[in-house]
């Protein structure tokens, strides 16, 4: 996207989550003590912070795996978020994959359960025209007949990616999805998510402690404190794509939010 | 890997040579009566092949008796047993409660409950309690142990996208826990076909290869009931590996862990 349309569509930002007052306790340990920050609607966000300071937590709540000790609703479109109604995502930290199921098979996992559970009207052939094009898309043609311990872990991140899109999400939330990948796959994939974003446009909360790869992705970056965890900053990066590592503007920025994160 | 399959192979054969040659060692040098050597109880099976017991029953009658009793009781135990783990996994709370009486109860052997059953059941329903004793505590135990190891990321992939309680067991906690299920079936399947002489022993019929030892052994004609033996012994061994056949089809996507 050039710089030019990138303004253009900045003037006509739209709120589309908005998460207001967030405080969890587990026991006596205070996790989240009263996070607010909000997402514009097609938005990648990403979420940085120490390790351990709650950043998955956070993940799970707005996701409603897991209730907020306290909270004003958590707004998706200005409707408190709920998963029968909403169509979320999210990209989990660990191999999700389920193992009895094939690539396809898992890809379509989601949009399984919005025909039969949430009754959403959408037809079978449909589906497979959906699942046909994001395995297109995330380039798993061959291997769409593979069952999960037949491809590699990056193969499996992408069959988790290419879940979580197909159902063209209003949210998907990623959290640290290529925590486990080598450095190499890692580079790679990270051009992959934006590629696929860039083309379906979805809304991301991405979660990562890399300070790097938030950076690399993010249209801006909410800076979390150590325990318990507070917003310290919501920083833009206003950098054209594709960004590159080595541009002094981008090891600038780098530079700026390590020194936000750094807890030492 | 062929390598593999057909040294394991000769060294089957080798085995049961061995075996063989150890049984005819023990029976020529304590020439007992009461311990028949190999070529008798090879010649007791071709008798009864031939010419049937002494009641005139056939074996594949006393084989198939047997079958048909250990069916009936195993797969009770999977129909009770199967869904009671199940529900006892998901609300643990039941098996907490229930544990005090369900776990003395297992230990119990199948045996000792024959004074108790010949005055409580008649007939047919006495095989099948017994069998179905010894068949349904390692399948219940089985696949109520397994609902713990259900990873919680994929139960959280589907509520996640929306799914209820119903879809989420339905579609990911039972094929979870299928594999275990059906190694619990397998361990079932054995102790309750090992438990078909105590079932026998009461069942107050005349056939089954249960009964056919044991009627063999009043008479001090050990050979016979050593054929007996051994077709429970064959028979259960071609039992697990149907069962494992069966795994290997179902569970491909399994890991195939080479150690």
């Amino acid at each position: 996207m050039s710089r030019t349309t990138k303004k253009a569509a900045t003037k006509r930002k739209k709120v589309k989550i908005q998460v207001k007052n967030v405080t969890k306790r587990f026991g006596d340990l205070l996790v989240l003590d009263n996070v607010s920050f909000s997402v514009y609607e097609n938005e990648f966000l990403c979420i940085c912070g120490p390790t351990g300071c709650g950043k998955t937590t956070l993940l799970n709540i707005i996701a409603g795996l897991l209730p907020a000790t306290d909270s004003t609703p958590i707004l998706i479109d200005g409707e408190p978020i709920n998963p029968q109604k909403h169509n979320i995502s999210f990209v989990f930290q660990e191999p999700s994959c389920l193992p009895w199921r094939n690539v396809r098979g898992n890809i379509k996992f989601g949009l399984d359960i919005k025909k039969a559970v949430l009754k959403q009207g959408i037809l079978e052939n449909e589906i497979e025209e959906r699942v046909r094009r994001i395995i297109n898309l995330v380039g798993l043609d061959e291997f769409k007949e593979y069952y999960p311990h037949q491809i590699s872990g990056g193969m499996k991140q992408r069959v988790a990616i290419a879940q979580a899109f197909v159902t063209d999400p209003d949210l998907l939330l990623m959290d640290e999805p290529f925590g486990y990948l080598d450095v190499q796959t890692r580079y790679y994939m990270e051009k992959e998510v934006l590629r696929i974003w860039e083309k379906l446009k979805r809304t991301v909360i991405f979660v990562t402690h890399n300070i790097e790869e938030a950076v690399y992705l993010a249209e801006r970056i909410v800076v979390l404190t150590e325990l318990p965890a507070r917003v310290k900053a919501i920083i833009p990066i206003d950098l054209p794509r594709p960004r590159d590592y080595t541009d002094p503007e981008f090891v600038k920025i780098r530079r700026n939010i390590t020194n936000l994160v750094k807890w030492w | 890997m062929k390598n593999i399959v057909s040294s394991g192979k000769i060294l089957n054969i080798l085995a049961i040579c061995v075996f063989i040659g150890l049984w005819q060692l023990i029976a020529t040098t304590i020439k007992s009566p009461f311990f028949p050597d190999v070529i008798e109880t090879i010649a007791a099976f071709i008798d009864l092949v031939k010419h049937g017991d002494l009641e005139g029953y056939m074996l594949l009658t006393h084989i198939e008796a047997s079958l048909i009793r250990i069916g009936a009781g195993f797969g009770l135990a999977c129909l009770i047993g199967i869904p009671l783990g199940l529900v006892m996994g998901i609300f643990p709370v039941t098996y907490e409660g229930l544990r005090a009486v369900i776990e003395p109860i297992r230990y119990i052997p199948p045996i000792a409950w024959i004074p108790i059953i010949i005055v409580l059941l008649r007939g047919f329903s006495r095989f099948v309690f017994i069998i179905w004793l010894g068949a349904f505590f390692p399948i219940l135990i089985n696949t109520l142990t397994s609902i713990p190891r259900v990873n919680p990321v994929h139960v959280n992939v589907a509520r996640v996208h929306g799914a209820d309680r119903s879809y989420t067991i339905r579609h990911i906690v039972i094929p979870s826990v299928l594999p275990e299920v059906l190694a619990g079936m397998r361990v079932g399947l054995g102790v309750g076909w090992m438990c078909i002489v105590s079932a026998e022993m009461i069942g107050g019929e005349m056939i089954g290869l249960g009964y056919l030892i044991l009627k063999y052994a009043e008479l001090h004609m050990i050979e016979y009931s050593i054929v007996g033996m051994v077709l429970i012994g064959i028979i259960g061994l071609v039992m697990n590996e149907v069962l494992i056949q069966i795994e290997k089809r179902l569970f491909k996507w399994r890991w195939e862990v080479v150690v």
